[in-house]
């Protein structure tokens, strides 16, 4: 439980540094990124932690990107020896609390790209909530080494 | 009364200890005399008691050409099972499997480099040269596999692997997705599945289990 703590703790001091208390937003989205895909893939993922700074449950209803066809947030399961992915219709941010999108489990589904995607490039990706409010999250895309090395550093750092 | 317990008291420790030695001797004893045997300690992959000999199969490496058996001799091999329209696991264990690579004493190509061959369970979807491009993204030495669906099956029957479709026969007959085991397979040079890593796959110890696999086994 403690890490989460930590990430949730980190992630309020965050955002009222960088939003200021005054417009801090509901929801904190906190390290998105996107793996660079190999080019005939159809489809990529994407990565990020969802920090819900309000005192009420928000709820997430959809995503899209103007890059890709559509965008599903999806969960990788288990169950029966096999993995999973189980589309999520609402994506439940509890109050306080924060969810995070990552590999091997909840993820956002980018499909069809509508054009070639490369390393460096952001890809801009909006999150609907139930409350009708949308918010606009840059997601940058890094191959999976690249992200390996930032995040090690990251830890080595802390 | 009393002193006619006393030593049995004393000595049935001695026996139990006695044959607890007497075990471990004999287990240390037929481990020195038969190296090929058993399975290496400590380790998170689940080694088969007895390599597992497989029936032939016949599938198409992504250059067309005959993938079975014979393709799996001569090298220890790593085999993943997956599909191209996968986001998550498929990518994300081909990149370890690139780490686990990197972490090799050896270079592919070498001898006594392993390959590494990603079985695609969806046919329909994809092509050759699509797998190609797409295992080639991660390293030029793996190689996609894939085939007709019954050889398929007589493959991951044969391994213990399992998939299946959802959603297909929805609007879009190509809108639909795999599930599929995410184990990474390890067999010998002689073609035999050896062992079974689980998810989630690290390369440090996915290296670090072959080592100790083929240290123990020998090439």
């Amino acid at each position: 439980m403690l890490p989460i703590r930590q990430l949730m703790l980190s992630g309020l001091l965050a955002g009222s540094l960088v939003a200021g208390p005054a417009s801090a937003q509901t929801l904190e989205f906190e390290g998105a990124w996107s793996p660079e895909a190999p080019p005939t893939a159809p489809v990529m993922a994407g990565y990020v932690e969802i920090t819900n700074n309000g005192d009420k449950d928000v709820a997430i209803t959809a995503a899209r990107c103007d890059d890709f066809n559509k965008v599903e947030i999806h969960d990788m399961v288990e169950r029966d020896g096999m993995m999973r992915m189980i589309q999520q219709e609402r994506l439940t941010i509890p109050a306080g609390e924060t969810v995070k999108l990552e590999k091997g489990g909840l993820h956002l589904m980018l499909m069809k790209p509508r054009r070639a995607i490369k390393q460096g490039e952001t890809l801009d990706i909006t999150f609907e909530t139930a409350a009708g409010e949308s918010n606009k999250v840059p997601f940058e895309v890094k191959t999976r080494s690249e992200q390996e090395m930032h995040h090690d550093n990251h830890q080595r750092h802390h | 009364m009393s002193d006619t317990r006393i030593p049995k008291f004393v000595s049935y420790p001695l026996i139990a200890l006695v044959a607890v030695v007497a075990v471990w001797l004999g287990v240390w004893l037929s481990l020195q005399n038969s190296g090929q045997s058993g399975v290496p300690e400590e380790m998170e992959a689940t080694v088969l008691p007895e390599p597992r000999e497989l029936e032939p199969f016949a599938l198409q490496d992504h250059n067309g050409q005959p993938f079975g058996l014979e393709q799996l001799e001569g090298q220890w091999s790593f085999l993943f099972f997956g599909f191209t329209n996968c986001p998550d696991i498929c990518p994300a264990t081909l990149h370890t499997m690139k780490s686990v690579w990197q972490k090799l004493p050896t270079e592919p190509g070498e001898p006594g480099h392993p390959k590494l061959f990603f079985v695609s369970v969806d046919p329909d979807r994809d092509q050759l040269d699509t797998l190609k491009e797409y295992v080639h993204y991660f390293d030029p030495s793996f190689v996609g596999v894939t085939g007709k669906l019954d050889e398929i099956d007589n493959l991951t029957g044969q391994v213990g692997v399992l998939y299946g479709y959802d959603d297909k026969g929805s609007d879009n007959p190509l809108d639909y997705t795999v599930n599929h085991s995410g184990q990474v397979l390890l067999l010998d040079p002689q073609g035999r599945m050896r062992a079974v890593m689980s998810p989630p796959h690290d390369s440090t110890t996915l290296a670090r289990n072959y080592q100790t696999i083929i240290n123990y086994y020998g090439d």
